[in-house]
C-alpha cells in the first residue's frame, strides 16, 4: 500500500481562556492515502475543524505530530501540494472572485495569464461563472463556499481539506460536490472532509472517522460495512412467520424488514422468498452502512437510549 | 524588482493594492488633495506644496486610510489564513500587503506631484532639484507612518490601530501641555532654583524628534532656496520605516493563524 499523504499522531490542542480550557483535541490520530476521500464525522464542537487546522499548521499543537507527505506540514513544498476549503469563508470584500482566485494562482506560481485561464475554469465548473466577476463583498454564504473551493483547487492539489463544504450550498451545488469528490478521487487526490450530510459522505468517502469531544471514537470502513435489505410490505403480519424460519437474523421495524446482508446479490432470492411467503411488497432496496444509524449510536448513545 | 522577492510577495502587493485602489472614500480624498495642492502652489513653490500644511495632514489622512486594519482585517476574514497556506513566507505576506497600499500612497502622491509641477511649470518655473527630490522624499515620510500603521495591525483588531495611534498622538500632546504648564508655574514661583519639571520638559524636548517619523520636509525648501540641508529627519524616517517593518514581520510571526469559528 501507498505511503500515508497525511499522518497525524496524538494531536493534542487545547484552547485557553481567562477562565477555562477547552481541550478540542485530545490526542487524536489518523492516517489519509492517496486517492481516499475521509470523513470527520462528529457533533457541533467536536473538534473536526480544529484537527483540520492541527494538519494545516494553521494552530500550534500542544502534542503529538502531523506530516503531509511524510514532511513537516510547514514547508513551503508541502504547501504548493495541498488545498483547504474552510468553513464559511471570507474574502476581501473589494476584489472580484476571479481577483482572488488569480492571487492564489500567482502565490502558487502560475503566471497571472495561467492563472486567469484556471480561475476562469474553475468558476465555470463551480457555478460562479457570473459572481466570480463581481466583488466578494456580496456573495451569499453558498458563493462564498464555492470560492473558498475554486481557491483551493487552484494548484491541483494532491491533498485537499474540505470544511463543511456543503454547508450553504442548494441541492444542485451538493450534487456537484459529490462528482467532484468522486473526480478527485479518481486522479488519486487525497481528500479529508468534515459533513454533517451523512447521506453524502456514505456515497463519496472510504472511511469515516468518529470524532467527539475532541477523541476519535471508532474508524468506520465504508466499504466493509454491513449492509442490509430493506423490503417494506403491507402485511408484515403474514410474513413475518416465514421470514423467522428462513432469514432467522430479520427482523421487523413497523412494516420494514431488516436483513443483514453480504452483497446486493441476494436481494432477488430475499424477494422471492417474502412474495412467496404471501408478502405484498411495496418497496425494497439495498441500504449501505447505515451510517446514520451508526453514527446516532457511537456519538449519541445517550439519545438512542432514550 | 526580484531582489525584494524574499520580503515582498508582489501576487499578495497587486491584490493589496488593488483593493485599496477601490476604495471611494480614499479616491475622494486624493482629489481633495488635489485642489487644495493647486490652489496652494504660489510664485514661491518649491515642490512640497501638495505635502505641506493643510496638504500635508490631508496626506496624513489619506496614510491612515490607506493602513486601517491593513493586517487585521484580512484575520478577521479568515482570508489570511488561506494566503499564508500557500508557498511563501509570512514576512513575504506582511512586504506584500505593506508594498500594496504603499504602492497606492505613492500613486496618489505622484498624482498630486504631477499636478503641482505641471502648474509651477506653467507658471514658468524653471528646473529645480527641491522639486525633483520633493515626491521621494515626502512619500519616504508617509510611507515610514505606513508601516506603523502596519505593524500595529498585526497586534490590533479592525481600524483600532489608527483609532491608539491618533490615541497615543493626543496623549503626548495632552502630556506635553500639562507639563510645560506645571514648569510654567513652577518657575515663576520661584526662579532661583532649578526645577525637576525643567529637566523633564528638556528630556521631552530631546526625545521629541525621535517618538514618529519626522516632517522632512524642511530639507526641500533649504534645498530651495540654496542651503544646505539636514538629511537627518529623511535618515529617522527610513529607520523608522525598515524598524516597523521588521516589528511587523517579528509580531505576525508569533500570531496563531486559525481563527475562532463556532
Ligand atoms: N479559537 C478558539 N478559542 C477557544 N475555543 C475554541 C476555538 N476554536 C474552537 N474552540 C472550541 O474547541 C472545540 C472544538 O471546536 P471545533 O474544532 O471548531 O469543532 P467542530 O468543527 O467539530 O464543530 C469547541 O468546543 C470550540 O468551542
Ligand atoms: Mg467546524
Amino acid at each position: 500500500m501507498s505511503d500515508p499523504v497525511l499522518q497525524a499522531v496524538g494531536l493534542t490542542k487545547k484552547y485557553a481562556s481567562a477562565v477555562s480550557t477547552v481541550t478540542a483535541l485530545d490526542a487524536a490520530s489518523f492516517e489519509v492515502r492517496a486517492g481516499e476521500a475521509v470523513a470527520l464525522l462528529g457533533p457541533n464542537g467536536a473538534g473536526k475543524t480544529t484537527a483540520m487546522q492541527c494538519c494545516l499548521g494553521l494552530l500550534t499543537l500542544d502534542g503529538g505530530e502531523v506530516k503531509l507527505f511524510g514532511k513537516d506540514p510547514e514547508l513551503l513544498e508541502v504547501r504548493q501540494r495541498i488545498g483547504f476549503s474552510p468553513d464559511a469563508p471570507q474574502f476581501p470584500s473589494r476584489l472580484t472572485g476571479l481577483d482572488v482566485l488569480e492571487l492564489h494562482g500567482t502565490l502558487l506560481g502560475q503566471t497571472r495569464a495561467q492563472a486567469r485561464k484556471k480561475a476562469e475554469e474553475l468558476a465555470q465548473r463551480l457555478g460562479l461563472a457570473e459572481a466570480a466577476r463581481r466583488s466578494c463583498g456580496g456573495y451569499s454564504r453558498g458563493q462564498g463556499q464555492r470560492l473558498g473551493l475554486a481557491a483551493a483547487l487552484m494548484g491541483d492539489p494532491e491533498l485537499l481539506f474540505l470544511d463543511e463544504p456543503t454547508a450553504g450550498l442548494d441541492p444542485s451545488g451538493v450534487a456537484a460536490m459529490r462528482t467532484l469528490i468522486a473526480d478527485l478521487k479518481a486522479k488519486n487526490v487525497a481528500v479529508v472532509l468534515n459533513s454533517h450530510l451523512l447521506s453524502e459522505v456514505e456515497r463519496v468517502c472510504d472511511r469515516a472517522l468518529f470524532i467527539k469531544s475532541g477523541r476519535i471514537l471508532r474508524t468506520h470502513d465504508m466499504h466493509n460495512a454491513a449492509r442490509f435489505a430493506e423490503i417494506r410490505v403491507v402485511n408484515a403480519a403474514v410474513v413475518a412467520e416465514r421470514v423467522k424460519r428462513l432469514a432467522p437474523e430479520g427482523v421487523f421495524d413497523g412494516n420494514t424488514l431488516r436483513v443483514p446482508i453480504a452483497s446486493e446479490d441476494v436481494m432477488p432470492g430475499l424477494l422471492k422468498m417474502v412474495i412467496e411467503g404471501g408478502g405484498e411488497v411495496l418497496e425494497a432496496r439495498a441500504s449501505g452502512a447505515e451510517l446514520e444509524r451508526l453514527y446516532l449510536e457511537i456519538v449519541e448513545p445517550a439519545k438512542v437510549a432514550a | 524588482m526580484n531582489g525584494l522577492a524574499p520580503i515582498v510577495s508582489w501576487p499578495v502587493m497587486l491584490a493589496a493594492a488593488r483593493e485599496r485602489i477601490k476604495t471611494p472614500l480614499l479616491i475622494g480624498l486624493v482629489l481633495v488633495m488635489l485642489i487644495i495642492a493647486l490652489g496652494a502652489a504660489g510664485p514661491n513653490a518649491d515642490g512640497s506644496e501638495g505635502f505641506a500644511a493643510i496638504a500635508g495632514f490631508l496626506l496624513l489622512i489619506f496614510t491612515m486610510m490607506l493602513g486601517a486594519g491593513l493586517i487585521d482585517e484580512e484575520f478577521a476574514a479568515g482570508h489570511a489564513q488561506l494566503v499564508l497556506l500557500r508557498p511563501l513566507t509570512r514576512a513575504q505576506w506582511f512586504g506584500g500587503r505593506l508594498a500594496g497600499a504603499g504602492s497606492v500612497l505613492a500613486a496618489a502622491m505622484t498624482l498630486v506631484w504631477l499636478s503641482t509641477t505641471a502648474n509651477a511649470v506653467s507658471k514658468g518655473a524653471h528646473f529645480d532639484l527641491a522639486r525633483v527630490l520633493a515626491l521621494p522624499v515626502a512619500f519616504v515620510w508617509a510611507f515610514a507612518w505606513l508601516a506603523v500603521l502596519a505593524a500595529l495591525s498585526v497586534v490590533l483588531k479592525a481600524w483600532t490601530n489608527i483609532a491608539w495611534l491618533l490615541f497615543a498622538t493626543i496623549l503626548w500632546w495632552a502630556s506635553k501641555l500639562a507639563i510645560n504648564g506645571i514648569n510654567a508655574v513652577m518657575v515663576a514661583k520661584d526662579k532661583s532654583t532649578d526645577h525637576f519639571s525643567q529637566t523633564v520638559v528638556g528630556f521631552i524636548g530631546t526625545i521629541e524628534p525621535y517618538v514618529c517619523p519626522q516632517d522632512p520636509l524642511q530639507i526641500i525648501h533649504t534645498l530651495h532656496n540654496g542651503g544646505r540641508p539636514d538629511w537627518s529627519p529623511l535618515a529617522y524616517d527610513l529607520v523608522w520605516l525598515f524598524g516597523a517593518w521588521t516589528v511587523g514581520c517579528v509580531l505576525l510571526n508569533r500570531r496563531e493563524l486559525s481563527r475562532r469559528t463556532t
